[in-house]
């Protein structure tokens, strides 16, 4: 079973190779100037190069499904569609929070908060535990900052466990966050990025579980978290 | 809150030249008025004041965003032909309320609820013929003093 996944859901491009639940080769650079476009499609390239594997050997395509950059979303599915309609093969939807919260180590057995800056005081958030794998709590959630912190002490004192932040947004909400809960803990910054060989070994983790889950080019979706003004499913008029 | 009367167009791009000397990236400026209240003439102002050349600013009625590689870009938003709020959702504006630019929005009002807290508003009242009353108001402190030193 071989699996191409990729992540361009934030300033990271990242791209891995995984055969039999093994990571064979894998990029993740930092883009100056979040063009995915440009080097998307060269980086794939060099990783099939370097690892002496095909393209069409590919039984699985995943991407990383957001939150995140609408515009760095749509460059991911999009290559993901136009592979898949020359290859023929499946495809998995993971969100890229789940392969953030997935960077922190499984020893630490603590709630991991997720939070990314949604702007205008607003966050992207989810909760998670690990537990041979990783067990989503709350989420995927957009909503008010103070919002998020009342629902992470609910979560926290029902499950009896300390919390670690990670995700972009404890750069800009670190000092607030203490603020509210002094004891939180923060992941390292290397954490805070959905790294894609998260992306495939989440894939391995669900195949084990659920073989439906995989989609077809047509069905596939992002994982877009509208505001509440936008929320409704009549267009609104303006 | 501050009112400017302008008695032309040249005079109006003259007010906006002095205002993008102030500007920085990440400023968003919210622009509410009549057709002919001389939105588009006022961002032609402010390209020339970033070193764009105001002939490449036309209205992009259609397109919805122009960009403009000035001394800072400059994206320019005109959301009259706007019909529903999931098309503007699909235009990524955070990209550019948040990015490396200046924004202008013709229609803001018509985003209301996505406009910064910090962003500048501009008002433009049809007076007569050629006269117009441009008001400038923003929460910012930073925005504040410089339509404090606007005239």
């Amino acid at each position: 079973m071989k699996i191409l996944a990729l992540d361009t859901s934030t300033i990271f491009l990242s791209l891995a190779l995984a055969e039999d639940e093994e990571i064979i080769a894998e990029t993740h650079r930092r883009l100056k100037n979040k063009d995915h476009t440009r080097y998307l499609i060269p980086e794939i390239d060099r990783l099939f190069k370097k690892s002496q594997r095909d393209l069409e050997d590919i039984d699985i395509l995943c991407l990383g499904s957001g939150p995140g950059s609408f515009t760095g979303l749509r460059v991911a599915l999009s290559t993901v569609k136009a592979l898949n309609f020359s290859l023929h093969n499946k495809i998995a939807s993971i969100p890229s929070m789940d392969a953030i919260a997935y960077n922190i180590d499984e020893q630490q057995d603590r709630i991991i908060a997720c939070i990314q800056d949604a702007k205008k005081n607003k966050v992207y958030g989810a909760l998670y535990k690990r537990d041979n794998g990783l067990v989503r709590l709350k989420g995927y959630l957009l909503m008010e900052f103070d919002r998020y912190m009342d629902l992470i002490r609910e979560v926290k004192e029902r499950e009896n466990k300390e919390v670690i932040f990670t995700g972009e947004g404890c750069q800009i909400f670190k000092e607030d966050i203490l603020k509210r809960l002094p004891q939180g803990y923060f992941a390292e910054r290397r954490c805070w990025y959905p790294y894609a060989k998260n992306l495939a070994r989440l894939v391995f983790i669900r195949l084990k579980e659920d073989k439906t889950f995989l989609s077809t080019r047509n069905k596939v979706e992002l994982l877009y978290l509208h505001s509440q003004y936008a929320n409704i499913t009549k267009p609104k008029k303006l | 809150m501050k009112t400017i009367t302008s008695l032309s167009i040249n005079q109006t791009k003259e007010i906006a030249r002095r205002l993008s000397s102030g500007l920085k990236e990440k400023d968003v400026l919210g622009l509410v008025g009549d057709l002919g209240s001389g939105k588009t003439t006022f961002i032609k102002g402010l390209a020339s004041g970033l070193g764009i050349k105001e002939e490449r600013v036309i209205s992009p009625s259609f397109v919805l965003i122009r960009e403009y590689k000035g001394r800072i870009p400059l994206y320019h938003f005109d959301l009259y032909r706007l019909n529903y709020i999931e098309e503007f959702e699909l235009l990524d504006y955070k990209r550019y309320f948040y990015g490396d630019g200046i924004t202008c929005i013709e229609w803001a009002e018509k985003i209301e609820d996505f406009l910064p807290d910090s962003c500048l508003r501009i008002k433009f009242e049809i007076i007569d013929k050629d006269k117009r009353d441009i008001t400038f108001y923003s929460k910012d402190n930073y925005l504040k003093r410089i339509i404090k030193g606007l005239r």
